[in-house]
């Protein structure tokens, strides 16, 4: 008797809007409004929908109620290829979130390479570790970052034209409100628009949570780049995602018939897509516009990055950058297909296109959407932990795309390069605008950098072996965690020889000699040597003669190239931290740096903030050299080092070293926090709102 | 009959921010008709306000003020009616103006009037419901520390909002050392006018008064408050859609979406509360089990989401705040040529409104100036609500105003900037600041300060006025009770 096996489906379908529903109510649009998501299938999905990374909670407090949460597994929902799109049906808005949610999450991961985390949430854990109540200092509380295995989204949340992610509950909340007349042509006035509906909006906020895990100190305006590229991120993330439903992109290259042009088309449909989600007006800007009837690419301005400084006016800039990047891709992909198509005139007979041609350029323009989507996302393995601005992408972006693509036959590198050139936006001590000089290199001493990477070698490929296995996010993350802090009293079960942490093996084989703590400083810009004290850095807990050094994360990058070379990269992530007050004259001419004591309980003086510098290290386990003799095994290399130093880099070069912190970067973070930038950035008024990135992006109605 | 040649204006220090002006309109040095412009301060001292009274009643005739403008209903403008009401029980009100958003007979003021009490009670109650609960919530220990930040802040943010409307709550005790309301003063200064005829009180933008007597040769233009459309009065007394236009104009344009939430959430009004049938939520024993397992579970308390759709509050309790400043009576008097601008706390709205198409017919009608005229002949400017980012407006107001030499009075005494305002770091709001400075080349005379003193000021004094002006300038600043202008025809 012969037993059928069924095989679990690779994914759920699951019917949506492509953009929101005001748009089933327009004619032209109406067809091409749903689609069906295809979402990775989840084995033990619970109603909600409740699954690996995200739990849906259909609380809605205004209303003082709760909606029944929707059972994708049941029979009939399952056969329909989920419930019938529907502003009525909250059980739909649920689905909706979850499809578009998934999606998003599945797109960073096939870029990366590796399961997303959200950001772990920081607690006070005192009372925990410190059992005597005389020994707890009540200014220096114990913190832990405890895991976040669920992302939670509230599809009705509040009423307001809004949607945001709270970095503080993990939680994503989506508004719903009433259309003002305002927007009578779309919207049957008095009519309710849920934020939670739209593509663009669930993607745009998912994207901020992800980027949160990611780089949890994002979240700090250090500087006028920081929230934006925030923004700017996640707008671009929904505006490719979008480009990547092949079906929507068919209908309008159908509609161009003879006229096919792929800057008008795209940038047209960039900004349609930003008008469905009611928001994104000054991306519409950065993209083009209607004039007098005319539909008009927006010239990029050189001045721009120099001149436009609101958090949004200025994200628009790199997402304007990264478009016109797309565009001209894109052209240069689908160039041939049309020569082929038209017998090598490149001129397209008048009226309709032929289906096939009509396939393959929206095949091709989906192909590159996903292209630059994934550069974008992998571009985000090779920035600096803190204070991350415009020019630091675009090294990010060409270093990320040359070590996984050797041959750039398409020119995407170029394409970028031009792009953010076009709009002023230039990377810090760079001579020339090259692909060679923009990818980071680590040209210091390399001598001294092999032996680092050595030293570290034979616990980074550990790291590499056991994370290699780990399927489960809570093991993901509890792996990371014991491979940073080592793995100590937590585990009362723990017998035998402690494990060590990257944090142990750091200091005993490099801070612990003081010449290669100095090497290492000059390196990483964070203060290592004993003199770390100048700056009023903390001691470590563990080891109190040493600098206190937050590692943030260890990464494992594994990922495989169109040549089919593999990546073998491990990625670690440094921050520090000094409290800094600055002061300065009237006129704003001359700022003066000061470091202080501080601590995470008391309220600073105005000027005085939490100073940080980061380092970014990325170690190649692939190309190091070959260790005599024995296996045929080879040494991990450092490759890289991306360093946003907290140290005043050539006081630290004098022959009599100078300790004080990186003044550039203070007295950037200090004008837009307290100076003449916070208010020109809006730093200012959002920094006295509970949820600071609600209020960057209102979504209005209009 | 001889004319007014000159204008003493002095604007009076109340001991906090707020409004007090006195006008003696003088022939040849003698006083014909006085005239008094609001009367208040925020929380300040009795004896503070009695101080400015008793100068008063020396400087007006036989007891008696000719003419008394209220503007609007804000404790700032009015509470000297209350805390000094002794004092002006001896004196005679021979005339009161105020805007017809001050006449209960209007139905659209009373309309308005009605949703603004019935939004400003809400809005406290619902707060003051959460902020009992956040507090309660922030005591107990909370180890997550985000959480932590936000539990601080959205209690600071419904503080401030609390603030804030008890501002609007005109039965609220407005001023210290009295027992009295903001609309008992309001009350008392209507009661004590010698004119009751109620088209004589109230006033409409459009209106142009050039025949009062004693004041022979001025006339006394009114711009706002915005009474749309049709001057003659509205025929339509409850068009939904006029009542939205209004409402909007003057910045009360609050989803009501929004508010019905609120007032059933407080009257526990069941029906249709939600956008959703009733057959989607869970019933009661569902919605413990979700209480118990999920939400309110200790574990995931801390990310619940239930204030945050009352962040909101705080907004709206700042936007009734700019609907009341709205309805400010915005006037322009002219001597001779000479313009001087009374626009009390008139907001973007309200400025804006003077330059529609009929007030402006109707300016240039009944008076022979329109806003532009009058803005382009202003030679003494009262700033906008204290100096605020948008008490002064820009496009229809300070920019259009062209004379040589403007000197403005700015009614601001720094350090008494109510929280709830943006703190004093917001006044004045410094792009105006850095503008009107540039726009009276420096003759500028605060409250607090008197004559400013930046540098930027005292350049441009020195490049644009002769030595003996600026001795008039230092001159006019120099009384600690009152700063005093004149304007000569």
């Amino acid at each position: 008797m012969s037993k059928i096996i069924s095989k679990k489906p690779p994914y759920r379908k699951l019917r949506g809007y492509a953009f929101d529903p005001s748009l089933s109510l327009e004619l032209e649009t109406a067809h091409i409004n749903e689609i069906t998501y295809k979402v990775s299938w989840e084995k033990d999905l619970q109603p909600g929908p409740d699954g690996e990374y995200i739990k849906v909670v259909d609380r809605d407090p205004s209303s003082k109620c709760t909606y029944r949460p929707v059972d994708l597994n049941e029979q009939h929902t399952l056969a329909n290829e989920g419930l019938e799109p529907s502003e009525s049906n909250p059980q739909f808005h649920q689905q909706m979130v979850y499809a578009v949610a998934m999606n998003t999450i599945k797109n960073f991961e096939k870029a990366i390479g590796r399961k997303i985390q959200w950001s772990p949430v920081t607690e006070d854990i005192t009372q925990y570790v410190i059992k005597d109540v005389k020994k707890r200092d009540p200014k220096h509380p114990v913190y832990s970052r405890r895991f976040i295995d669920k992302l939670l989204l509230f599809p009705h949340a509040f009423r307001g034209p809004n949607a945001y992610y709270s970095s503080d509950r993990k939680a994503i909340l989506f508004g719903y409100f009433n259309a003002t007349p305002a927007s009578a042509d779309l919207h049957m006035p008095g009519s309710i628009v849920y934020s939670c509906l739209s593509h663009d909006i669930i993607a745009h906020e998912v994207t901020h949570a992800i980027l949160d895990g990611m780089f949890s100190r994002f979240m700090e305006p250090t500087h006028p780049d920081v929230w934006a590229f925030h923004e700017a991120f996640a707008d671009m993330v929904a505006l490719f995602q979008h480009f990547t439903f092949a079906n929507v992109m068919q209908h309008e290259i159908a509609k161009t018939k003879g006229t096919f042009n792929a800057e008008t088309l795209l940038g047209k449909l960039a900004v349609e897509f930003g008008k469905a989600s009611g928001s994104h007006g000054s991306l519409r800007d950065a993209i083009g516009k209607k004039e007098g009837g005319k539909w008009e690419r927006a010239k990029p301005d050189l001045n721009e990055y120099r001149t436009k400084f609101e958090c949004h006016d200025r994200g628009s800039i790199l997402v304007a950058a990264v478009f016109d990047a797309f565009i001209n891709i894109y052209n240069h992909r689908s160039a041939e297909i049309i020569k082929i198509a038209t017998g090598g005139t490149g001129v397209l007979p008048a009226g309709e296109l032929n289906n096939y041609l009509v396939n393959s350029l929206a095949a091709e323009a989906a192909k590159t959407a996903s292209h630059v989507l994934k550069m974008c996302i992998r571009a985000l393995d090779y920035c600096p932990p803190v204070d991350i601005n415009f020019g630091d992408y675009l090294r990010a972006l060409v270093t990320a795309d040359a070590e996984l693509v050797n041959d750039d036959k398409y020119n995407y590198r170029i394409a970028f390069i031009d792009a953010f050139r076009k709009r002023g936006i230039y990377p810090e001590g760079i001579n020339n605008l090259s692909v060679e000089s923009l990818v980071y290199s680590a040209d210091e001493d390399s001598a001294l950098l092999d032996e680092f990477a050595e030293l570290l070698s034979d616990f980074l490929k550990e790291f590499k072996n056991e994370i290699s296995y780990v399927e489960d996010r809570r093991m993901l993350f509890n792996t990371v965690r014991k491979f940073i802090v080592g793995k100590k009293g937590l585990s009362l079960f723990a017998e035998g020889e402690r494990f060590k942490g990257l944090q142990d093996h750091l200091v005993e084989k490099i801070f612990d000699d003081e010449k290669y703590a100095k090497a290492f400083e000059k390196l990483t810009g964070l203060a290592i040597s004993k003199n770390f004290k100048h700056l009023h850095i903390h001691a470590s807990g563990k080891y109190p003669g040493r600098a206190s050094i937050d590692i943030q994360d260890i990464r494992l990058n594994n990922r495989v190239g169109p040549d089919g070379n593999i990546q073998n990269q491990v990625i670690i992530l440094l921050t520090q931290s000094c409290g800094v007050k600055v002061e300065h004259d009237e006129d704003n001419n001359t700022y003066n740096t000061s470091t202080f004591q501080h601590n995470p309980v008391d309220d600073f003086g105005d000027g005085s903030f939490l100073f940080r510098g980061g380092c970014t290290l990325v170690f190649d386990l692939n190309t190091g050299k070959q260790v005599d003799g024995k296996k045929k095994e080879k040494t991990a290399t450092l490759k890289y080092v991306i360093s946003k130093p907290i140290l005043d880099m050539p006081g630290i070069n004098k022959r009599k070293p100078v300790y004080k912190p990186n003044q550039t970067r203070a007295v950037m973070q200090y004008r837009c926090q307290y100076g003449n930038y916070a208010e020109s950035t809006g730093i200012a008024a959002l920094k006295k709102q509970v949820e600071p990135l609600s209020h960057i992006h209102k979504h209005n109605s209009k | 009959m001889q004319k007014v040649d000159s204008i003493v204006i002095r604007m009076y220090n109340t001991g906090s921010i707020g409004d007090c002006f006195l006008l003696l309109f003088q022939k040849q040095g003698v006083t014909s008709f006085t005239m008094l412009i609001d009367c208040g301060g925020y929380k300040t001292k009795k004896e503070s306000i009695v101080q400015c009274v008793e100068d008063i009643k020396n400087h007006i005739i036989d007891d008696a003020i000719d003419l008394v403008v209220v503007t609007h209903e804000h404790e700032d403008h009015v509470s000297g009616f209350n805390q000094a009401k002794e004092l002006f029980d001896t004196i005679t009100f021979k005339q009161v103006w105020m805007s017809w958003a001050e006449n209960e007979t209007d139905p659209i003021a009373r309309k308005l009037f009605e949703e603004k009490g019935k939004k400003v009670k809400a809005l406290q109650n619902m707060i003051t419901k959460s902020l009992a609960q956040i507090k309660q919530n922030a005591g107990s220990h909370v180890r997550q520390n985000g959480l932590k930040r936000s539990l601080k802040m959205r209690k600071q943010n419904f503080e401030n909002a609390l603030a804030a409307l008890a501002f609007e709550d005109t039965m609220a005790l407005g001023s210290l050392g009295v027992r009295l309301k903001i609309n008992d003063a309001m009350k008392y200064v209507k009661g004590k006018s010698k004119v009751k005829l109620k088209s004589k009180m109230y006033k409409k933008p459009g209106q142009v008064i050039d025949d009062v007597k004693g004041a022979e040769g001025i006339k006394f233009f009114i711009l706002g408050p915005p009474y749309d459309s049709d001057l003659k009065g509205i025929k339509n007394d409850e068009d939904e859609s006029e009542m939205y236009a209004i409402a909007a104009r003057l910045g009360m344009n609050i989803s009501s979406f929004y508010f019905n939430a609120l007032l059933n959430t407080l009257t526990g009004d069941e029906t249709i509360r939600s956008p959703f049938s009733n057959k989607h939520k869970l019933d009661a024993k569902e919605e413990k089990e979700f209480n118990d397992s999920f939400y309110n579970n200790s574990k995931n308390k801390w990310r619940q989401i239930e204030y945050d759709w009352l962040d909101a509050a705080g907004e709206f309790a700042i936007a009734l705040t700019s609907y009341v400043n709205n309805t400010s009576l915005a006037m322009a008097i002219t001597i001779g040529d000479k313009v001087l601008l009374f626009p009390a706390d008139a907001q973007s709205g309200n400025w804006m409104s003077w330059h529609d198409e009929k007030v402006a017919a109707a300016l240039k009608k009944n008076g022979g100036k329109d806003a532009n005229d009058l803005l382009g002949d202003t030679v003494f400017y009262k700033v906008g609500h204290h100096g605020s980012h948008n008490g002064t407006a820009s496009v229809s107001g300070l920019e259009k105003m062209q004379q040589e030499k403007i000197v403005a009075f700015m009614p601001l005494v720094q350090d008494k900037v109510p929280t709830q305002w943006g703190g004093a770091e917001n006044f004045p709001a410094k792009p105006l600041y850095k503008e009107l400075i540039q726009k009276t080349k420096g003759a500028l005379i605060r409250t607090d300060v008197g004559l400013i003193n930046d540098t930027k000021a005292k350049n441009l004094r020195k490049q644009n006025y002769t030595a003996a002006e600026i001795k008039q300038l230092e001159k006019a600043a120099e009384n600690k009770l009152y700063k005093e202008w004149v304007v000569k025809i």
